[in-house]
């Protein structure tokens, strides 16, 4: 209640978080581009194998590096399950569009009748108001998603027009294959989360930066803009919680009443931390300027980032890595 | 470290006058307790002075020097300043970042950044909270740590504005029991804002202000006399003196005894 | 009969510990004047926002002018699973069916603010309207009362919390802190809550504002014989005005009675990590002295006076 963790961090002494975030951000910036590297599957069943191979052996080197994070991979799965929609999505995109020449199943009939779209009509009305109560919604709504396909290919009658789908071999491939990209990039980007503190990170996006300060560009202004926020945000939604609870004693309701009455109500919530906000800042502002803040001014570091010989090793493997995608994806 | 106000005049917008013809000196090495109601402007004269205000007429002068545009840097590296709202002055991530803002402005090396941060949590006791971030910290410790991060800047004058007026009991008595440490332990000046009397008890001298005039000046135990004054200006005298004051007229057994035991009390907690 | 706790526990999050323990507590619905004690963190202000369900108790049995307050169960099909069945009390919930008691379900919970108004620490941070009678009204017009109605509650309001004519049409950030804060404490008293709470309503008020808004509380409590609850720090406030004392610690409720009890019990006080009021430290330190002789430690300035001139205090 009164701790809202900022990001996902997960605090732990393992090798990963104890690499220098500079080459944490950059190493895994570079997977990330090489997984974009590894070319798609080519049309004969060799260059198939050589990208479902190399994205197997990415997994693989995720999967170590998750296990040096010595973080529970139900945390990983719940950054995952938030994105599961993305996946699902391009995949069946990707098998329904035409591509290559061989045709996995030829000619689905779908007949758009008023009976068979009714009754898909009434599983998502149902689907929608019994949402709350469904356990594991996702497997639910995919079951119900294929059984609606799996009712359109019949014909019930009354069907004003019919669409003809091809699945496409080449879709099939490819759809797997982007699914298991997208897979790989987000277990990247969850890696940096959980292991890299907000302020962390800010720092070393600064360094990289900070060759902009040559264009006459303050880095350390934004920088510090960026680590206020993420020391305020905390603050200030313990700050919308009390507001919200005083402005229901004084009889807010916002599930209930019109339109009107509940932007009065949202109003009613908005000023205040408006003006708390406002209060805080200048408050603020003041006791930074008392302790010698100047903007734009140069400042020593506390946190000094240490390149050690950890992340030379990790940086290392990481450019062995990239070149040899490189590499194979080139021959 | 000296400060002196000189006819200086003060208002945030036409309609109000907060200071009016304020003269005010500050000596070296003493403990000033200014006292006065809300809005009689006693936190005005804090925020003048450390240049976060511009006086519309007037000067004030740091160590016999004018405070200035130009000079206003170098005379804020002299005093720091604790305010009233202990989450609105934390500006780290966690109770070394913060300790550790002020020292990075006056772009101090990194050794010297991390003795001043251990040595000052220390005096505040503080040091088992280092890597702790603000919302795990209770009001009262907050507080510790703005009183570390002043005190590591090494300024002669700190200034206290209302720095327990937010606190719970526990808190107050953290704070207060710092600045009394400070006071006795280091020589600096130190200017306490209130309008607690018993915070004020200890200083060596206290300032009532009355919509931005002095109304009174002197020890503690003279300005406590003056009821009057006090209760003109929106405070409430200390409970024993106001018993001397109310009895006075009356007869009781004991009589000089008890009035001189209820001023030994006012002073001794 | 007004709140009626009973064995009442109170958790933030499954895995967090209780912030109220096995709580009862009986408070009628007429002229009662109750502080609750107990340093930061011990379950005051806890017991307060569950007396007008912002908050919903994780088990026990909370009535509110003879309603009860239960929480509605939201996942009726992950009832047997022992996290659920510690989250909600459903048993108990079939139980008060069967009694035929009124049920207040968390979307009615509403009419229960109606009875018992609470002024949150710091009220002045909920002011938002363009004029102070227009903050005022907000309440009562959320309540269903019209705009007629609504300005005619607000105005009462404004006067029985001393706020001037000229002020009504002013802008509420416009006033002084202690101006703000009577017109949020108008707010809650134009609902015509019959329990009035209040969470430290004195805090960084100075000591002008604090006992102008405490006989403005008192006035109050006396002329509408409304109970009054407040949740305090000030020994000196509990001393002078309390009728009644409730202590918390670590999410206890660890003394409910007199405060003349209270405060005679030295050594209990300080394990409650309380202290005595002002006058009452003085009185013990003269008594120490031989200087003054009393049966009833006085607990307000005015009390030890009469001490002091020789006579007693009157229960």
């Amino acid at each position: 209640m009164n701790n809202i963790a900022l990001g996902q961090y997960v605090d732990g002494k393992s090798i990963i978080h104890k690499l220098d975030p500079r080459t944490k951000l950059l190493s895994l910036m570079l997977l990330m581009v090489s997984v974009f590297l590894i070319p798609k599957p080519v049309n004969n069943s060799f260059g198939r194998l050589a990208s479902f191979v190399m994205l197997l052996v990415f997994a693989v080197i995720i999967l170590i590096i998750v296990l040096f994070t010595k973080i529970s991979l139900l945390k990983y799965l719940n950054s995952l399950k938030q994105l599961a929609f993305l996946f699902v999505f391009t995949f069946i995109i990707q098998l329904l569009t035409p591509q290559g020449d061989k045709i996995l199943i030829p000619n689905l009939n779908l007949n758009l009748s008023i009976l068979g779209l009714g009754i898909i009509l009434l599983w998502i009305i149902l689907f929608i108001i019994f949402r709350k109560f469904i356990p594991c919604k996702l497997i639910v709504f995919l079951i119900l998603t294929c059984l609606s396909i799996y009712l359109l290919t019949y014909d019930l009658g009354y069907s004003f027009t019919t669409v003809t789908l091809n699945l496409y071999e080449d879709g099939l491939f490819n759809g797997a294959f982007f699914f298991m990209r997208i897979f790989l990039v987000i277990m990247l980007s969850t890696v940096l989360t959980l292991t890299t503190k907000p302020t962390d990170l800010t720092s070393a996006i600064e360094w990289y930066l900070h060759p902009l300060t040559y264009l006459k560009i303050n880095v350390s202004i934004f920088a510090m803009i960026i680590s206020l926020a993420l020391r305020f945000i905390p603050t200030l939604f313990n700050e919308t919680g009390k507001i919200l609870k005083a402005q229901s004693s004084r009889g807010v309701d916002f599930k209930e009443g019109t339109l009107k009455q509940q932007i009065g109500q949202i109003i009613s919530l908005l000023i205040p931390m408006l003006v708390i906000s406002f209060k805080r800042a200048a408050d603020l502002a003041d006791a930074m300027e008392a302790r010698g803040y100047i903007p734009g001014a140069p400042r020593s570091k506390l946190n000094v980032m240490k390149f050690s010989l950890s992340d030379l090793f990790s940086f290392i493997v990481t450019i062995v890595i990239v070149t040899s995608i490189i590499v194979v994806s080139v021959i | 470290m000296k400060v002196r106000f000189n006819n200086v005049n003060f208002s945030y917008d036409e309609e109000s006058v907060v200071l009016k013809n304020f003269n005010l000196t500050i000596n070296d090495g003493e403990m000033v307790a200014i006292l006065g109601h809300n809005g009689s402007g006693k936190s005005t004269i804090a925020k003048i002075m450390m240049g976060l205000l511009e006086v519309s007429s007037g000067e004030i002068y740091i160590n016999d020097k004018l405070l200035s545009q130009e000079t206003i840097d170098e005379c804020r590296n002299h005093m720091s300043i604790i305010f009233q709202n202990p989450d609105n002055q934390f500006v780290g991530v966690t109770v070394k970042d913060d300790i550790a803002f002020g020292l990075e402005n006056k772009n101090l090396p990194r050794e010297v950044m991390e003795e001043r941060i251990h040595k000052y949590l220390k005096l505040v006791s503080m040091e088992d909270f280092i890597d702790h971030a603000p919302e795990e910290l209770s009001g009262g410790q907050k507080q510790r740590v703005a009183i570390a991060g002043a005190l590591a800047l090494e300024c002669e004058l700190m200034i206290f504005d209302e720095s327990t007026s937010m606190l719970d009991p526990k808190g107050t008595k953290e704070v207060n029991e710092m600045i009394k440490k400070i006071k006795k332990e280091n020589n600096k000046t130190i200017i306490v804002i209130t309008h607690d009397l018993e915070e004020a008890s200890y200083a060596d001298r206290i300032i009532v202000l009355n919509n931005g005039f002095v109304v009174a000046d002197g020890t503690p135990k003279e300005v406590f006399k003056n009821e009057l004054v006090l209760e003109a200006s929106g405070l409430k005298t200390m409970e024993s003196v106001s018993i001397i004051h109310n009895l006075k007229n009356k007869e009781y057994k004991n009589k000089s005894l008890i009035e001189e035991a209820l001023w030994e009390l006012t002073f001794n907690e | 009969m007004g709140i009626n706790f009973q064995r009442v526990n109170y958790k933030y999050s499954y895995n967090a510990p209780l912030t109220l323990k096995e709580v009862s507590l009986e408070i009628s619905e007429k002229n009662e004047f109750i502080c609750i004690l107990g340093h930061t963190g011990s379950g005051k202000s806890t017991l307060v926002q569950n007396m007008n369900a912002l908050l919903l108790p994780t088990s026990g049995q909370i009535t509110v002018f003879d309603k009860n307050v239960i929480k509605v169960v939201k996942h009726p099909y992950k009832l047997n699973t022992k996290k659920n069945r510690l989250k909600y009390n459903f048993i108990d919930n079939k139980k008060l069916f069967a009694r035929g008691n009124k049920v207040i379900y968390s979307s009615h919970l509403k009419d229960l603010r109606k009875h018992i108004g609470l002024v949150f620490q710091f009220p002045e941070y909920q002011l938002f309207e363009s004029t102070v009678l227009k903050d005022v009204m907000f309440g009562p017009k959320n309540f269903g009362l019209s705009d007629e109605e609504a300005r005619l509650e607000a105005k009462k309001a404004c006067t029985i919390v001393g706020l001037p004519k000229d002020v009504l049409e002013k802008s509420p950030f416009s006033l002084s802190g202690g101006q703000m804060r009577r017109v949020a404490i108008a707010g809650i008293i134009a609902l015509n809550p019959d329990v009035i709470v209040l969470d430290e309503p004195t805090v960084g008020l100075d000591p002008k504002g604090k006992d102008e808004l405490m006989s403005l509380l008192v006035n109050i409590q006396k002329e509408t014989s409304k109970t009054i609850i407040m949740i305090t720090h000030d020994m000196n406030v509990v001393g002078k005005y309390a009728k009644r004392v409730i202590v918390m610690d670590q999410g206890k409720l660890v003394f409910d009675g007199n405060k003349r009890d209270l405060f005679g019990n030295i050594e209990r006080l300080h394990k409650f990590n309380l202290d005595l009021p002002t006058s009452a430290n003085l009185a013990v330190k003269l008594k120490e002295k031989g200087l003054i002789n009393y049966t009833h430690l006085p607990l307000s300035k005015e009390e030890l006076e009469t001490v002091i001139l020789g006579g007693d205090i009157n229960e």
